[in-house]
């Protein structure tokens, strides 16, 4: 009641993304906060009105902003920024058509593990192709079928990997934050029957040894 | 007004002499808004266990605890702290933003030139962010109400076996908002049930909390459910070995499998949640 049941056994894709938006990002801003040098030394405390006061973050950085010279921010916060037209969002390095190729490369050698790409990289990708489409220097579109490509690549090799699905553990290095979420209600409950299977396998052993 | 906005300036000064945990008899009052009011800690009384604390840091603290809560099958204890001073800084906030949009700091900004562009931006980013701390904190708490009622009688068993030591004592895993909830909901549960069915049973049938019988009535947490886990690691732990691949890992057995397994920092796996229980509580490791 207090907590719906869809999200009892897993997070929402929303909450996802809400969880990726604390993240830090490279961005320039179009505006600039820091304050000049006053003449006067005692200025101090005036100064304190027009600070940003921010309590999830340190406001340092944003207190610094200078117009076109990067700095970093939170990554709601650079949304919020760009909605509003005052800085440009830095796509990440690994958000390149060169990169991309290369981590799909990875992926076809390696069929027994996943690439090293950043655990939050598809909803970093997805939300970046549809707020800041423009601050990218490949075609967008493009860029978003290299990631599509990639993400099924890796889809794929999970769902072969779920034959090995056992009743002990399971080990899923590099799998990213969107991707454990929409397999966790899956693999969990397998697994629980398994072990459930596994139990109950051991108990009647035990009996019939008796 | 001045003299409001410097006392919440100085206060977050302040707040980086606190403790994260401290024993319960030191714990503040947390009965609501006297705790979100009342900031004024000595300092001085917690200075033998001072560890540095931010705004920044708490805000992490309380994104982990809110997912660990909502992936572990039982519920975990209450950060008690660390919610009175989220809760504060809330209060804060709020008071701040208002000033803030109602113009009453504008007098200290009549040497500058007028700086309302800038001050909605501010305004629009300061409200984003407190609306994405409430959404954290209510999605917390829901989550933990949601447990204390499925747990219900296993929870009160919990209060009757007070004297185990191995088991967190009631009062720690709640916070007395939840306590009081608990206690109340379940009077009224148990008495709802009493009136409609149980007292027309016959008298050995009339027990709500048999375990005797092949299925307990006792809805206890899954201990074996199954969890997705990132291995963090705490630096120079001596749990550390080094493990096959030569990277530094925990070893865990899960016994009734006679296994036992490697967790390399860095990895992500599914383990049973007894398993890797006590890592948990350590902060070594985090639900994901």
């Amino acid at each position: 009641m207090s907590l719906p049941d869809q999200l009892e056994s897993t997070f929402s894709p929303e909450e996802i993304q809400f969880i990726v938006e604390n993240e830090p990002i490279r961005i320039f801003p179009r505006v600039t906060t820091r304050k000049t040098k006053r003449p006067l030394p005692m200025g101090g405390g005036s100064n304190e009105s027009v600070r940003w006061k921010l309590i999830t973050t340190d406001d340092h950085n944003v207190n610094n902003m200078v117009a076109m010279q990067s700095t970093e921010v939170t990554l709601w916060l650079a949304l919020l920024l760009k909605q509003q037209n005052k800085c440009s969002i830095v796509a990440p390095s690994w958000l390149t058509l060169k990169e991309l190729d290369r981590s799909i490369q990875y992926e076809k050698t390696h069929v027994d593990r996943f690439c090293p790409v950043p655990w939050n990289w598809l909803v970093l990708a997805q939300v970046l192709f549809k707020r800041a489409p423009e601050h990218f220097h490949d075609p967008v579109h493009e860029l978003r079928a290299k990631v599509q490509d990639l993400r099924e690549i890796r889809q794929l090799k999970v769902l072969r990997g779920l034959r090995h699905l056992n009743e002990s553990h399971l080990q899923l290095d590099n799998l990213s934050l969107l991707e454990i979420n929409e397999l966790r209600p899956f693999i969990v409950d397998v697994m629980d029957k398994l072990r459930q299977l596994h139990t109950a396998k051991g108990t009647m052993e035990d009996e019939e040894e008796e | 007004m001045d003299i409001n906005i410097d006392d919440i300036l100085a206060d977050l000064d302040r707040d980086t002499t606190a403790v994260e945990y401290s024993d319960p008899s030191q714990q503040l009052p947390s009965d609501g808004t006297t705790v979100m009011m009342n900031s004024s800690i000595d300092p001085n009384r917690y200075k033998h266990t001072q560890i540095e604390i931010s705004p920044e840091k708490d805000f992490k603290q309380l994104m982990r605890l809110w997912r660990n809560e909502r992936c572990s099958p039982e519920l975990l204890p209450y950060p008690s702290l660390l919610m009175s001073r989220m809760l504060r800084r809330v209060q804060e906030q709020m008071d701040h933003i208002e000033n803030v949009s109602m113009g009453f700091l504008e007098e200290y900004e009549s040497l500058e030139p007028a700086p309302t562009p800038n001050n909605k931006l501010q305004l629009l980013c300061m409200e984003a962010e407190l609306e994405r701390v409430k959404f954290v904190i209510r999605s917390y708490l829901r989550c933990r109400l949601n447990k204390v009622d499925k747990y219900m009688l296993y929870l009160r068993q919990l209060n009757d076996n007070e004297d185990d030591p191995g088991i967190t004592p009631l009062n720690e895993l709640l916070s007395s908002h939840e306590l009081h909830y608990h206690e109340k909901h379940s009077a009224i549960l148990l008495k709802l049930l009493n009136n409609s069915i149980v007292k027309h049973m016959p008298p050995e049938l009339q027990a709500i909390n048999d375990t005797e019988g092949s299925v307990s009535m006792v809805d206890e947490p899954n201990w074996n459910k199954f969890v997705f886990i990132y291995v963090k690691g705490i630096p120079n732990d001596p749990l550390l070995e080094e493990g096959e691949s030569g990277k530094p890992c925990y070893t865990v057995s899960i016994s009734d499998l006679n296994e036992d397994v490697e967790l390399s920092i860095g990895g992500i796996y599914v383990m049973p949640y007894s398993v890797i229980r006590d890592l948990l509580m350590q902060e070594k490791i985090e639900l994901i």
